[in-house]
């Protein structure tokens, strides 16, 4: 038990270490020199130097004590983020940030789950009824439409024209009148992708020789369902869960875009457009630990549900 | 054979399955009834359509099998009338079976303990504490050690042959009338073989039941049953008692099925 | 492969069919807009950025989906829109295939050090946000040279839908090498293999000839999903303008709507051309994605019985 978690973790450590390594590469290298960019057009050389001094951009870039990289990592390990372009504290607005995006994107996730466990459940079930095919087929139509076009024609008609719910994010408005519509739209979007999931991984328990064997013993639909198959389902759908869980603090880039909604959605598109890497680096890292988190969690799930899983041989 | 004194009798059955392709015929005009506390068994190469009659007695074909003509009349009752909810009593209780691939069959997150004690209870209303120990009860006499461990065991931790023996108990839980037995020792060796069928056909003898035995082995029929119905691509082409039928097999294809094991059989 | 089971059951499904007909119909499309700009012809669909009536004309029998807030048909660009989108999800499909295929395959069959650094590079690619991943790519790539004069050919700009599509593909491999990873580890486990391996094949022959051709099925329906996925990215990429500025994507259709909806009752008709010319053709390839889904499961029940 204890080597398996001891090799989870260098595993996922050095995982963070390589997403440092990639966006660091990929922003600093690639990315080129951005103090031209900070500085504007006509700078002299004596401003370029001072904000390459401030960004550190003056330090070699790798394989040096004071190279850029080491001190990227070292900033990161410490949590350290400093400053973003606009001379806030990365560390503070990420937190402010993270607070409002997951007030969307949690009641996002959990309608979401709910919503297609429930319609993937019955469909799986009565996969030949009427009902089902109907809703297997609006479904198709769901997942074949941007998510752009959701949340654009969701907001024109429903807030615009209808006047259902307010249009945009606006200080004094209280999250229960801003929030519901893209609620609404996130988990409308969603919806047809995720029912077909869940009724594919209950046809397939459904079919299988261990439901049949049950329904020779005589147990009844609800007690095959709700005990038998979903028990067996677990495994796809807490993978699901678990992994989905790491990227809502970043919340949602375009609900939050349309919608206003100052989350940490707007900073990273914001970040990116103002080329603030700094913002992007800290975003990045702190999602890349907790999906080494939620990991280990998800092993220690699959071995509390699924007794085939042995963590002492890894799987 | 007459139907008044038979525990199943099965005529004319059809069963086709769909694909996106076109129905495929598996089982065509099948009919064949039991006696009570007789052996029937039902021989015929690979994919000739057994297991689809054995899921057809107990309206359990999936999706995309169904029944396409005849009448099962099992004690009396006409099976394929009856509202799901009734045929669910009869399911475990009246009518049980031993499945194919025991390693598939058990729910692979459940202990088996739960999973016999699940029956019983169904069935016979006890509580979970009575049909746990019912269940180990039930374990001694398939002969298995330690049932009380055994029990607490779940599926993936009990060999091929410990798993058709607990299938075995689970199907005389209820004390059936019928027994269906599709392959109940395909997955196993020679000796653990013949030691199942031993257990199987001393318990038959002892609570009375009525067995269809799913082979594709004439040795155990020559062996085991009273009566054989052999079938060639979803039809009987032969049935009768055991004896006449596999000493003066007026069918060809009876002929070739019984000199392809003819060294194992001794008549 | 497509032997006559395939065109028995295509003759049952008339929404499949429909759905072949649609992706013909857009293919079409694309190349005649490919040919006419090789040849510089003189055709119509090509003219998107012609002014051909009023702002924000509603449709009507002049134009026929209406007109952009330039006064430019919206038919026009709509369907000069499908070069840049179809275009970008073939190559980031074939990209992202190629890498995920090869890498998935290679560490599936030989295991050992190489698994472990695929599997290491998978979980890094797994903990960026995919948004943040493929904007930071784009973004990187954008109006980037990629020199290729050591190895003799010059350098190629990259900019505009080959940075899209770079980016699009180099984010995307991961869940196919997954698949096809765990697809390999699989057959790697049958007895075809270890007869091939008894008869003296090399490594990469059993690969190759025997083990690959058994993945058809599942590379050609993970294709189809990467291919709608990528569409959607193509959009949301050049919605945030990090896509092919200098021509009309449905993407950036859908930008210059959204203008047009703040003012009353104008841009609506382009919103929704965008979004249906979007939504035919990425529901047809679903609809077809689930009819290979089903023919492949069928073939793969007849084998297991035939055995
Ligand atoms: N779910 C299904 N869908 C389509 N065809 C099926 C299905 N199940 C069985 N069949 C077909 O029906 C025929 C009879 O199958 P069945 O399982 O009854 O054979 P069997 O006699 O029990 O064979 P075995 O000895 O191998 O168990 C076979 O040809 C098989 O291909
Ligand atoms: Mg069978």
């Amino acid at each position: 038990m204890a080597a398996f978690v001891i090799k989870k973790i260098v595993f996922a450590i050095t995982a963070i270490f390589g997403v440092m390594l990639i966006t660091f590469l990929l922003f600093n290298c690639i990315g080129g020199d951005i103090s031209y960019e900070y500085a504007g057009r006509n700078a002299g050389n004596e401003t370029l130097d001072k904000i390459r001094k401030e960004l550190g951009t003056d330090k070699p870039l790798l394989f040096f004590a004071d190279s850029q990289f080491v001190n990227h990592i070292k900033n990161a390990a410490t949590f350290n983020f400093g400053l973003s372009r606009d001379r806030e504290d990365i560390g503070r607005k990420i937190r402010q940030g993270a607070k409002i995006s997951l007030a969307l994107t949690i009641p996002i996730l959990l309608g979401t789950f709910v919503i297609s466990i429930a319609a993937g459940l019955i469909m799986a079930y009565r996969e030949k009824n009427l009902l089902s095919r109907i809703g297997n087929w609006l479904c198709i139509v769901g997942m074949s439409i941007p998510f752009l076009s959701f949340i654009l024609l969701g907001q024109y008609y429903l807030a615009y024209k209808w006047k259902l719910f307010p249009v945009y994010f606006w200080p004094d408005l209280s999250p229960f009148q801003y929030l519901p519509l893209p609620i609404i739209i996130g988990i409308a979007a969603g919806a047809g992708f995720n029912i077909r999931f869940y009724k594919t991984i209950f046809r397939n328990e459904i079919e299988s020789e261990y439901v049949r064997f049950a329904m020779a013993r005589g147990v009844g639909p609800a007690r095959i369902l709700f005990k038998h198959v979903l028990k067996n389902a677990m495994m796809p759908i807490i993978t699901r869960l678990v992994f989905s869980i790491p990227f809502l603090f970043m919340g949602s880039v375009l609900l939050e875009k349309f919608f206003g909604i100052p989350g940490l959605g707007s900073i990273v598109i914001d970040a990116l457009s103002a080329r603030d890497y700094k913002v992007l680096n800290a975003v990045v890292f702190l999602s890349a630990i907790l999906v080494a988190v939620f990991t280990v969690i998800a092993d220690i799930c699959y071995a509390a549900l699924d007794p085939r899983v042995n963590l002492e041989q890894g799987n | 054979m007459n139907s008044d004194n038979a525990i199943l009798s099965v005529s004319n059955l059809s069963v086709n399955y769909s694909a996106a392709d076109g129905a495929v015929k598996a089982v065509e005009n099948v009919s064949f009834k039991i006696k009570p506390g007789s052996t029937f068994a039902l021989v015929g190469r690979s994919g000739c359509g057994k297991t689809t009659i054995a899921l057809a007695i107990l309206r359990l074909l999936n999706g995309q099998g169904k029944i396409t003509g005849g009448n099962i009349i099992f004690d009396g009752v006409d099976l394929l009338s009856l509202a799901e909810k009734e045929m669910r009593k009869i399911r475990g209780a009246q009518i049980s079976m031993i499945f194919q691939q025991p390693a598939a069959s058990f729910n692979p997150v459940f202990t088996v303990g739960s999973q016999i004690a699940e029956t019983i209870m169904l069935h016979q209303g006890k509580n979970k504490k009575d049909a746990l120990a019912d269940s180990v009860d039930l374990l001694k006499k398939v002969d298995i050690d330690q049932p009380e461990k055994i029990i607490r065991r779940y599926p993936h931790q009990l060999s091929g042959g410990m798993l058709q023996r607990v299938m075995i108990a689970i199907a005389l839980c209820c004390r059936p009338k019928l027994l269906i037995a599709d392959e109940p020792t395909s997955s196993l060796d020679v000796a653990t073989e013949a030691g199942i069928l031993d257990l199987l056909f001393r318990l038959q003898k002892d609570e009375n039941i009525s067995v269809l035995l799913i082979t594709h082995n004439p040795g155990i029929v020559a062996d085991r049953a009273d009566y054989v119905a052999v079938m060639n691509k979803g039809s009987i082409v032969e049935q009768g008692e055991t004896e006449s039928i596999l000493k003066n097999p007026s069918n060809s294809y009876t002929q070739s099925l019984i000199n392809n094991v003819a060294g194992k059989i001794n008549l | 492969m497509l032997r006559d089971g395939f065109l028995r059951r295509l003759r049952r499904q008339k929404i499949v069919a429909a759905s072949l007909f649609v992706i013909l119909f857009y293919l079409v499309v694309v190349l005649f807009i490919y040919t006419t700009e090789i040849f510089h012809l003189n055709t119509g669909i090509v003219k998107w950025d012609q002014v051909v009536g009023a702002e924000y004309e509603r449709p009507s029998a002049k134009n026929i989906l209406g007109t952009d807030y330039l006064g430019r048909s919206v038919l026009r660009k709509t369907l000069y829109g499908a070069k840049v989108s179809l275009t970008v999800a073939l190559f980031a499909s074939i990209i992202s295939m190629a890498v995920g295929v090869s890498l998935g395959a290679a560490a599936g069959f030989f295991r050992g050090a190489f698994d472990y650094i695929v599997l290491w590079l998978n979980s890094v690619f797994a903990s960026i946000p995919y948004i943040l991943l493929v904007t930071a790519f784009a973004l990187v790539l954008k109006d980037k040279t990629i020199n290729l004069s050591s190895l003799g050919l010059g350098s190629i700009p990259v900019e505009g839908i080959a940075a899209v599509c770079i980016a699009i593909g180099l984010t995307g491999w991961v869940s196919t090498c997954r698949l096809v990873r765990a697809e390999v580890i699989r057959q790697k486990q049958f007895d075809y293999v270890r007869a091939a391996k008894s008869r003296g094949f090399s490594n990469l022959r059993i690969l190759l000839r025997h083990i690959l051709p058994n993945l058809s099925g599942l590379i050609i329906i993970t294709f189809v999903i990467r291919f709608v996925y990528y569409i959607f990215a193509e959009v949301m990429l050049s919605f945030l303008g990090l896509g092919a500025k200098s021509q009309p994507s449905w993407g950036t259709m859908m930008d210059s709507a959204r203008l047009g909806l703040t003012i009353p009752e104008a841009g609506w008709w382009e919103m929704l051309s965008a979004t249906a010319a979007v939504f035919l053709i990425v529901f047809s390839v679903n609809c077809l994605g689930d009819f290979l889904k089903d023919f492949f499961a069928h073939r793969l029940r007849a084998d297991s019985y035939e055995q």
